[in-house]
């Protein structure tokens, strides 16, 4: 009796991995509700990227739902626009500006800067 | 004897408990697919369907643009609003990509990708702001969706896009098909 009730808590112990397994599997597919707050951004493009008359950058939260924003400014500072979105952001222009400042913010709160030259 | 029902109620207990579990597992699954899917999986956007434009070269050919997009070239047109034209493109990795080209010389692009799944019940949302700090929510939904609210302004939605002006991300919301949602993944 016993060695058929130990039999049943086996099969029982492994549907509920199963289940948890499953469960598990199914909230990583909602995976997009990242922390609150990304500790920081993962990613900015390197100067003079594969082109440098092609000035891009971009910021990228692993995955989080962070706000992000990316702006481009000359280089004597004035503001040629800004991005903002959660997660992911990118920016690019193309000759016309031969510098610019690009920049990545978590929370709207700087985080890093790059300048292209 | 107490032992063996000890055992019997254990198993039962965690019987029930995975039975449970799947159940649930189920209906998240279930409630993570309520738009209906195209071939590939993922919610529906019909404007990657139409023949509208697709990128200008000059951007289509940048480095950022070949290694996000999946194929530049069949990225689509969705509208133009302000000085912006507003394209949709699916990028790698499951994601679908929002751009927002400016209409000037330079061809300044913005954008986002992010992870289909998003659109089954969210939009895909960027905000651009220009040198005054004028500021454009552009967003991306899938089909079913005809107009978009924020702080009393109004907008349709078209070709799967829509633009509302100088409005808080957090506050948009997109209606169609006799319900509403928030439209930024954070907003509850």
């Amino acid at each position: 009796m016993a060695r058929r009730s130990g039999k049943r808590a086996v099969i029982a112990a492994v549907f509920a991995a199963l289940g948890l397994l499953f469960a598990s599997a199914s909230l990583a597919a909602t995976s997009y509700f990242g922390p609150a707050n990304a500790s920081a951004v993962a990613n900015y493009s390197t100067p003079g990227f594969n082109n440098r008359s092609t000035n891009e950058g971009y910021a990228n939260s692993g995955g989080s739902g962070s706000l992000l924003q990316i702006w481009e400014k000359h280089t004597d500072g004035t503001t040629i626009g800004s991005a903002s979105a959660r997660g992911d952001v990118f920016a690019s222009h193309g000759v016309s500006y031969t510098q610019s400042f690009c920049g990545a913010a978590d929370g709207y709160a700087t985080l890093l800067q790059c300048l292209w030259s | 004897m107490t032992r063996n029902l000890t055992l019997k109620r254990t198993c039962l207990a965690m019987a029930s408990l995975s039975l449970v579990i799947v159940i649930v597992s189920v209906l998240l699954a279930v409630a993570n697919r309520e738009t209906p899917g195209v071939a590939g999986g993922g919610p529906a956007l019909s404007v990657l369907d139409t023949a509208g434009p697709s990128l200008p070269p000059e951007v289509a050919s940048r480095p950022d643009m070949q290694q996000r997009l999946a194929d530049p070239s069949a990225s689509r047109l969705a509208m133009s609003v302000r000085g912006k034209d507003i394209f949709v493109a699916k990028g790698h990795d499951n994601t679908i990509c929002l751009l927002v080209v400016e209409q000037d010389s330079d061809r300044t692009t913005s954008g986002t990708c992010q992870d289909i799944s998003v659109l089954g019940n969210r939009a895909i949302l960027l905000v651009v702001s220009d040198a005054a700090g004028q500021t454009e929510t552009i967003g991306v939904v899938a089909n079913g969706f005809t107009s978009a609210h924020a702080a009393g302004q109004s907008a349709p939605v078209r070709n799967n896009a829509f633009a509302l002006h100088d409005v808080q991300l957090q506050d948009v919301q997109v209606s169609g098909n006799g319900r509403t949602i928030n439209a930024d993944i954070r907003t509850p």
